[in-house]
């Protein structure tokens, strides 16, 4: 364990979440599992998503995480996002080795969003 | 980096600043031209050396209303827990080998019994009520012809909940059982009369008492019965009982603590249990929340509250720059639950919100404010970024 | 084995007992990257105390050995794939076996899964067991400590898992594991180990059973139809049983000990004999679900001979298995077995090769000195 359990740019992400909240009009994705909770809220425009929202519930590299996971993805095609891993945010932020797991659970949420804008006509979960 | 303000300390319950004036009288003792001589070589320098020891052991002992050959200098309250503990139950174990605590204990307690436990000692764990409270009941009950020490502590290090010592005390005096105190928390806070309650053994510390780290007392009654063997071997200091050179300036260190306590301790307790009172007034309508301990039954000092639904390690990053505790701070590192407040029946989640607020003497009105302020932004952010549950 | 595995990332199953500790340090010792991962299971208040001891004797192990701990919750994937199915064969009249499951489903199944996603190219567990790829065909054996041996309980788990799973302790004996732990300084060197199923622990298993099943007491019966006592429910008694049926001091019986020999589903009667009856005894089952490492043995439809066990820690019976028209397996040992009961597992070997195993559903034939006047319940 180090001294500093969190890193410049995870207190940054975490003490403001300009992605933190919900979108009207959205595609959603929704996961509650290994002690972590998350929402993924997207608006996509001809392939391209214009807005990407988040809510979670969970620890502050999870927080971190899933606004880090909005800023880097919003404006990016929607095709982007089954391209998305958790180790980019693993390794970016960074999270710790213990952790992982928290991360991985981002990282589902983020393929069944893919899913609900790519592999369906419905938009809405 | 944003400038964060500045830092509001209020986790004296894991430690405090040492008084200016115990400074003072430490760094008196460390120099060439201070008493910094061996207290036990036969010389001049060494006899001006032990006159600190002395007088250290007086204010101590004036503070708890003992002898101060009843006290016996140690590392701190952990070293001491082992010490009686261990040192108790090998002094009786011809007698008999049943030991009682409690699992609320701090872990300088439980794990000791633990330990003894493996080596073959048999230990009853009595469970605390929803506070945390000892019901003197399971006590009598839990009493054996065998039994032959009793451990709990005086102040909870988590809820500050205060245990009936005196009851406990008599309980253990009818059955012939010596009682041991973990009082870390309360010695120099709160009045602790060992002339008058009936405790063999009691453990403490300097250095949650505005006096340094690495230095602690254990009180052993001058009692027939009342004795205990060593866990330690290497010279004739003290009695044998703890040998290894004593720490002058560490020792006056802790008499000086414990001399200003003595003097200051009812305006302590005072400016306490007004600063909790208007912390407590300040979050206790934050919708969720609730006191672990006993706020009518306990040490003004120490403040500790749940909060449905929010997630401690977010929040305590949230609450910055309070220092506030999670937990107890020995398992502060990792992220188990508490098992102390799991004993009194909360569930995981709720152990894991948990805050404790722990004030001192150097705690303002102001720093309470901010505190006030700190606790509430914090969970209604944490709250405003969770999912919203899924009808 | 172990040599292969420098600079590798290994996932490692760590309960916070000694074997998997044990395991952790051989893995080290290798050179391995190792990570542990913790699982809970098995979520309730009763059980909570050892529940978080071992997490936290998890936490020691990896501190002192400085290897990352992971930790994951499959509560829900156990229920839904390991304890309904439990609670479906007690229902039934059966007596399954949770931890064939646990390891096929979850050990192996969603466990493994996960740590695949953790990055791990090999899977790693505390089990006493051997597995190794010859000639691309993956092997299951028999751990050199016999005793131990726990290939009874991996027999279900597929051979792709099995291909990319070590099993650090296969070679060692208990003690010599204890040893380690010892000179190692483990804090929990001597830790005592875990005993029975994972999620009922210590706890009296008719106290456990009766808070999820209805419980139906009936009467208990010899084979005559003579009652001879009451039962609390057919789901606390296993076949073979004696212990624990309340009969006793009756003026017309003998003072020897009465056998479970049969349940009857449909009149809710337990079937008892008193003595050590040939009803008992049973030559030959019927193995359904069949699962093999690796493919089925060629002549099967012939008659295979091999080995196998009905019970964990049996000695081998030499038996022939022959796969009938249904695709199931007859079993049919050369000695009359003890106790045969529907819902737990028979297992193949040949010699140390474990090769995979079946449900038994019911008994097919008794000995031929035994009047054939009940059929064992389905």
């Amino acid at each position: 364990m180090s001294i500093e359990p969190y890193s410049t740019r995870v207190r940054a992400l975490f003490d403001t979440p300009a992605h933190a909240g919900g979108l009207d009009d959205a595609a959603s994705s929704s996961i509650d599992d290994q002690g972590v909770r998350i929402q993924l809220f997207a608006q996509v425009e001809a392939g391209s998503i214009r807005g990407l929202r988040f809510r979670a519930w969970g620890c502050p590299h999870v927080i971190a995480a899933a606004e880090a996971f909005c800023e880097c993805y919003e404006g990016r095609q929607a095709s982007d996002l089954s391209d998305f891993t958790a180790s980019e945010l693993m390794q970016s932020l960074p999270v710790p080795i213990e952790k992982s797991g928290r991360i991985l659970v981002i990282e589902d949420a983020v393929r069944s969003l893919g899913k609900v804008l790519c592999g369906t006509s419905e938009p809405h979960d | 980096m944003t400038d964060k303000p500045d830092l509001i300390y209020l986790d004296y319950a894991a430690t405090t600043p040492v008084d200016p004036r115990v400074v003072a009288a430490m760094s008196r003792l460390l120099e060439m031209d201070g008493d910094f001589a061996n207290p036990s070589a036969d010389h001049l320098a060494g006899r001006r050396s032990s006159v600190h020891v002395a007088n250290a052991a007086e204010q101590l002992a004036a503070l708890l209303h003992v002898h101060p050959d009843r006290l016996i200098w140690t590392s701190g309250a952990t070293e001491s827990n082992n010490l009686a503990i261990i040192g108790a139950a090998r002094a009786r174990q011809h007698r008999g080998q049943h030991l009682i605590t409690m699992p609320t204990e701090h872990k300088a307690v439980t794990d000791v019994f633990r330990a003894l436990e493996r080596q073959g000692f048999d230990v009853t764990w009595l469970l605390p009520d929803e506070c945390g409270a000892l019901d003197i009941d399971a006590l009598e009950a839990a009493f054996r012809d065998d039994t032959q020490l009793v451990s709990i502590m005086h102040v909870n290090n988590e809820t500050g909940l205060l245990q009936d010592i005196a009851r406990i005390g008599e309980s253990c005096r009818r059955r012939d059982v010596l009682l041991h105190v973990d009082a870390a928390q309360s010695v120099g806070k709160l009045p602790v009369d060992l002339g008058q309650l009936p405790v063999d053994l009691a453990s403490m510390t300097a250095h949650k008492m505005y006096g340094p780290k690495g230095i602690g007392g254990l009180y052993i009654a001058d009692r027939p019965g009342c004795h205990i063997e060593p866990l330690m071997f290497g010279g004739g200091q003290q009695r044998r009982l703890r040998p290894g050179t004593l720490a002058v300036h560490l020792i006056a260190g802790f008499g000086c603590a414990a001399e200003i306590a003595a003097t200051s301790l009812a305006e302590d307790l005072e400016h306490l249990t007004t600063l909790r009172d208007q912390l407590w007034a300040g979050i206790r309508d934050v919708p969720g929340i609730r006191l672990n301990g006993d706020i009518d039954n306990s040490f003004p000092g120490i403040l500790n509250a749940s909060i449905a639904d929010i997630e401690g390690e977010s929040l305590l990053l949230a609450l910055e720059p309070l220092c506030v505790a999670t937990g107890s701070a020995c398992n502060s590192q990792s992220q188990e639950p508490s098992y102390v407040l799991r004993a009194l029946g909360r569930s995981d989640a709720e152990a894991q919100s948990a805050i404790r607020f722990s004030l001192g003497r150097q705690t303002r009105s102001e720093d309470i404010v901010v505190a006030v302020r700190r606790y509430r932004s914090a969970v209604s952010k944490l709250r405003d970024l969770a999912p919203v549950l899924a009808a | 084995m172990l040599g292969n595995l420098k600079n590798t990332r290994v996932i490692l199953g760590l309960s916070g007992g000694v074997d998997s500790a044990v395991a952790a340090i051989l893995l080290k010792d290798a050179g391995a990257d190792v990570q542990a991962l913790h699982m809970t299971n098995w979520e309730d208040d009763d059980g909570y105390c050892t529940a978080a001891e071992d997490l936290q004797d998890a936490r020691r192990v990896c501190e002192q050995l400085d290897i990352p701990l992971h930790q994951a919750n499959f509560t829900r994937q156990y229920r839904d794939r390991v304890f309904d199915h439990f609670l479906d064969e007690y229902r039934a009249g059966r007596t399954p076996n949770p931890d064939v499951l646990c390891n096929r489903e979850i050990k192996f199944g969603v466990f493994r899964d996960y740590a695949k996603r953790l990055g791990g190219t090999w899977l790693a567990t505390g089990h006493y067991a051997r597995s190794a790829v010859v000639d691309g065909v993956t092997v299951l054996s028999k751990a050199a400590d016999a005793d131990k041996d726990q290939s009874y309980f991996l027999h279900a788990v597929s051979a792709e898992a099995l291909a990319e799973t070590v099993f650090p302790l296969g070679e060692l004996q208990k003690s010599e594991v204890r040893q380690i732990a010892r000179d190692r300084g483990l804090t929990i060197h001597d830790k005592k180990d875990s005993t029975g199923i994972c999620f009922i622990g210590e706890r009296p298993f008719r106290e456990f059973l009766s808070t999820y099943l209805p419980a139906n007491p009936g009467s208990i019966r010899t084979p005559d139809g003579i009652e001879v006592g009451q039962h609390h429910g057919l789901m606390y008694y296993t076949l073979g049983q004696r212990q624990g049926l309340g009969i006793g001091g009756r003026k017309d019986a003998a003072d020897e000990p009465w056998y479970v020999v049969d349940k009857e589903l449909v009149s809710n009667t337990l079937i008892v004999v008193q003595g050590d009856s040939d009803l008992l005894l049973s030559n030959s089952l019927l193995g359904i679900d069949a699962s093999w490492i690796g493919p089925a043995p060629p002549d099967l439809d012939m008659g295979y001979r091999c080995n196998a066990k009905i019970r964990y820690r049996q000695a081998d019976q030499d038996c022939t298995v022959t796969r009938n028209d249904a695709g199931d397996l007859v079993v049919d040992f050369d000695a009359p077995q003890r106790a045969v009961a529907p819902g737990q597992f028979v297992v193949f070997y040949d010699g140390d090769r474990c090769l995979g195993g079946a449900v038994i559903d019911r008994i097919l034939e008794r000995p031929a000195r035994v009047t054939p006047a009940k059929v064992a319940a389905i």
